[in-house]
């Protein structure tokens, strides 16, 4: 409660959390069916209809109706990010925590494999990984959440190394605590703070990478609709019909930003000690 | 300098890490290179034509017979032969990436060009309504990806100004400079667009933490005019995180090269991985994920 | 006849509500040439915001000047309001008229540029000296700041100097122009106690050798006895004592520290 009222206090807190809030009921009410048409019923007669009461985004070359179409690839984009998120952020924890913990070869280990896959361009890494198990919705999950498994395993990492020499460990270590219950009580609700941060800005970032793997053709499989997806659907269309490509252009721009406004609002509240610091 | 010798040291093992696990990775990909190569004609191949070819590709050989083979031909120069170019891939990859290269380094130019001076100015008017717009315009453009800026520039520019990006056949810098810088304009803002809001946002810091630095109050003391304390006293300490972030942030411009040469249709290295992982050329993926790799 | 410094009712505040938040609450002295006044007080109660009020540095971390005059006679005998000068003019006085020199010598000098050119920049600021004869005239300055060897020194790094030579190097800075008056905020604190000594032994020769006022600002009461004409303790942004230093009761009450 008091976090969301610190976020409401910040300025790009305010609206940043506004976007997201936005945009998650739009997805919401795309996954329940509450949208102005079936995203996949082709009205043939009004193919390439431009934006009018009926269709408020216009219809596209099959006749589907792009606000629905949109609303449901919001929800579409935002599945593929939280679910990537989660992943990475759950494999982040448990490879930076027991890297942290166990050190020496393990240690070592993981951290020479995350270089390796950091070592890549993200894109490029998600493109391997696709065209391994073929494209498809969780096969970008899977390639995003890879993707973005360094990055919070040295998120992670990092603190954990200083907070296993803190004092409160070495105490509770001589209470005899398990060390799952220090792993997770001492140090994983330490890491609280720093990992919210990065989830959010992660959840950019993810946006960010479905969008173009769908705009390639690699993410998203038509006749489902994505951001990405509808963009390169628009593109060799859009001198005759632009609202297919100003709508899906401008829900990616401002979802991102949302999120990237949120992120750095909550960098802001949680780690006074970076204020103003390098993105 | 600590971190540079560590990089130098780690190298070699993450180089060998990323080349086992491109090589790995391209041999889980279902179906193989000659069928991709000749679609259906492949049928029409007798088992010892299907035989031959696999032996020139040295496909016959296990996976880790064909990674030993790969690797001593590295270490000699010789990357393998392509299977879709029918040449070296040393070669495709000298041939296709001069056009990254100079997509990157436009790129790099535009970014430092726009964002230093905006950072510049945002943080020494900070917290006025000029230092709000530079930063909702540079969140804005980091919260943009770079088809999407390529797509709104394309359409913008047909639209309003009547003119097409001056795409078709693809002419070498050395060959033309002039059409080249044409056909490279549109590409490499679009790439460094989203790379200058990031150099803004870090200029910007950089200034603000340098701007309340002690030695800066030392030269307003001196007398020194407030231009000459911004330019020649604070901005020569901004630059060297700018330079570092710069740095890392160049290899990032090589993956977002292969969105960009997409759009653009541009003959570059990310256009050519990408088609030689959707071609199954995996000498071709090998030798160019590594040589991308070798650069950033 | 005229202060060389004369400050009278002066009040500065920070933030965004400077008449607020208050931090000095109308302070007023004065200080004749080859005077010595040594502002003392425990840390926050105002004495460096009063000194860099003097050449109106305080805005530099947010303050503001909100009542009160501060005359300075300029070496051409007329007399300007530094709290309402325009910024243009105060550029033309600091560094030429008024010279200072701060804590922690370390983050005083800018760590990309050889100390040289930093000594350099002033001669070519306020004399109009060019290239060779602002160096030139830079290690004169560093001669005369005892820093041996001064024509290799030129060229070394903020990072290559010790503690004691940045400090030296700052007051050769402060000094190269001649300038009437010297504000010196806490010069030593930052220093070894041996190097301390050397650093006021220097001020204080070189101060003799000149006509200068010096405005020394420390919580070292027992720096003041050695040094100050004139004393004025400070707490809580108010004055609360002014007079000689002998006079002064605090500085009676405590054993006097022989410094030199």
């Amino acid at each position: 409660m008091t976090l969301l009222r610190s976020i409401f206090a910040h300025p790009s807190g305010r609206i940043g959390g506004t976007i997201v809030a936005l945009y998650l009921i739009i997805a919401i009410m795309g996954l329940v069916g509450l949208t102005p048409h079936d995203p996949l019923m082709q009205f043939r007669i009004d193919r390439l209809h431009a934006p009018s009461a009926t269709y408020w985004m216009g219809t596209d070359l099959l006749g589907r109706d792009v606000a629905s179409r949109l609303m449901i690839g919001i929800a579409q984009s935002f599945i593929v990010s939280f679910a990537s998120v989660a992943l990475a952020t759950v494999l982040g924890i448990v490879l930076g925590l027991t890297a942290a913990w166990f050190g020496s070869y393990w240690d070592g280990t993981i951290m020479r494999a995350m270089d390796v896959l950091l070592a890549f361009p993200a894109i490029l890494l998600a493109l391997l990984i696709i065209t391994i198990v073929g494209p498809g919705t969780w096969t970008s999950v899977m390639a995003i959440a890879f993707v973005y498994t360094p990055i919070f395993t040295r998120v992670v990492r990092g603190p954990a190394l200083s907070l296993k020499t803190r004092e409160f460990v070495d105490a509770a270590r001589t209470f005899g605590s398990s060390r799952t219950y220090i792993l997770s009580r001492h140090m994983l609700l330490n890491l609280v703070a720093p990992l919210t941060v990065q989830v959010t800005l992660a959840l950019a970032w993810a946006l960010l990478t479905e969008a173009g793997l769908s705009f390639l053709g690699l993410g998203t499989q038509p006749p489902q609709a994505s951001l990405g997806l509808m963009l390169s659907e628009a593109r060799n269309l859009m001198e005759m019909a632009p609202w297919l490509l100003v709508f899906p252009a401008f829900a990616i721009m401002i979802g991102i930003l949302g999120f990237n406004l949120l992120g750095d609002a909550l960098r802001d509240i949680l780690d006074p000690r970076s204020r103003g610091a390098v993105a | 300098m600590n971190y540079l010798t560590r990089r130098l040291v780690t190298f070699p093992v993450v180089m060998l890490g990323v080349s086992v696990l491109v090589f790995v990775s391209i041999r889980l990909v279902p179906g193989d290179a000659i069928t991709a190569m000749l679609g259906t004609e492949a049928g029409l191949l007798t088992p010892a034509q299907r035989a031959s070819l696999e032996t020139y590709f040295g496909m016959d050989q296990s996976w880790f017979g064909q990674y030993w083979h790969w690797l001593g031909g590295v270490l000699q120069g010789n990357l393998g032969i392509s299977v879709t170019y029918g040449r070296p891939v040393l070669d495709v990859i000298l041939r296709v990436f001069p056009l990254t290269l100079e997509l990157a380094l436009l790129s790099m130019i535009v970014a430092l060009a726009v964002g230093l001076p905006a950072g510049v100015y945002a943080a020494t008017h900070a917290e006025r309504p000029s230092d709000l717009i530079v930063r909702i315009v540079a969140m804005v453009g980091q919260s943009t990806p770079s088809f999407v800026v390529a797509l709104l520039a394309i359409y913008a520019l047909s639209v309003w100004f009547g003119v097409l990006p001056a795409m078709g056949t693809f002419t070498p810098l050395w060959e033309d400079p002039l059409k080249n810088l044409a056909q490279m304009i549109l590409p490499a803002l679009t790439l460094g667009f989203a790379f200058a809001a990031a150099v803004t946002r870090i200029s910007r810091s950089a200034m603000l933490d340098i701007l309340s630095d002690d030695y800066i109050r030392t030269a307003r003391a001196k007398g020194v005019p407030a231009r000459s304390v911004i330019w020649h006293h604070a901005l020569p300490n901004a630059l060297i995180p700018v330079v570092t972030v710069s740095g890392v942030e160049f290899g990032y411009l090589l993956g977002g090269a292969v969105i960009v040469e997409q759009v653009f249709a541009l003959p570059g290295l990310g256009r050519t991985v990408l088609d030689a992982i959707l071609q199954r050329d995996y000498a071709l993926v090998q030798g160019a994920c590594c040589s991308s790799r070798l650069i950033s | 006849m005229s202060h060389l410094l004369s400050v009278s009712d002066l009040h500065v505040g920070f933030g965004k509500d400077p008449v607020a938040n208050e931090v000095v609450h109308g302070i007023g002295f004065t200080l004749d040439p080859g005077e010595t006044l040594a502002i003392v007080g425990e840390s926050g109660s105002g004495k460096s915001v009063t000194a860099l009020s003097v050449n109106r540095l305080v805005d530099f971390g947010g303050g503001k000047i909100t009542g009160g005059r501060i005359d300075f006679t300029l070496g051409s005998g007329a007399v300007i309001d530094l709290a309402a000068a325009p910024e243009k003019e105060l550029a033309a006085i600091r560094g030429r008229e008024i010279g200072m020199i701060f804590q922690e010598p370390m983050t005083s000098l800018n760590p990309v540029h050889a100390i040289g050119e930093q000594i350099a920049e002033s001669f070519r600021l306020h004399h109009g000296l060019t290239g060779k004869q602002a160096m030139r005239a830079a290690i004169d300055a560093l001669e005369r700041v005892r820093i041996p060897d001064a024509a290799r020194r030129l060229k070394y790094h903020p990072h290559q100097l010790s503690g004691g030579m940045l400090q030296r190097v700052m007051i050769a800075t402060a000094l190269s122009c001649n300038p009437r008056l010297l504000i010196a905020d806490e010069p030593t604190t930052a220093l070894d106690v041996t190097v301390q000594a050397q650093i006021l032994a220097l001020l204080s020769e070189l101060k003799r050798e000149s006509e200068m006022g010096l405005v020394f600002i420390t919580h070292d009461i027992g720096l003041v006895a050695g040094i100050a004409d004139k004393v004025m303790v400070m707490q809580n942004g108010k004055a609360v004592e002014q007079g000689r230093p002998m006079r002064c009761s605090m500085i009676r009450s405590i054993p006097i520290r022989s410094i030199f």
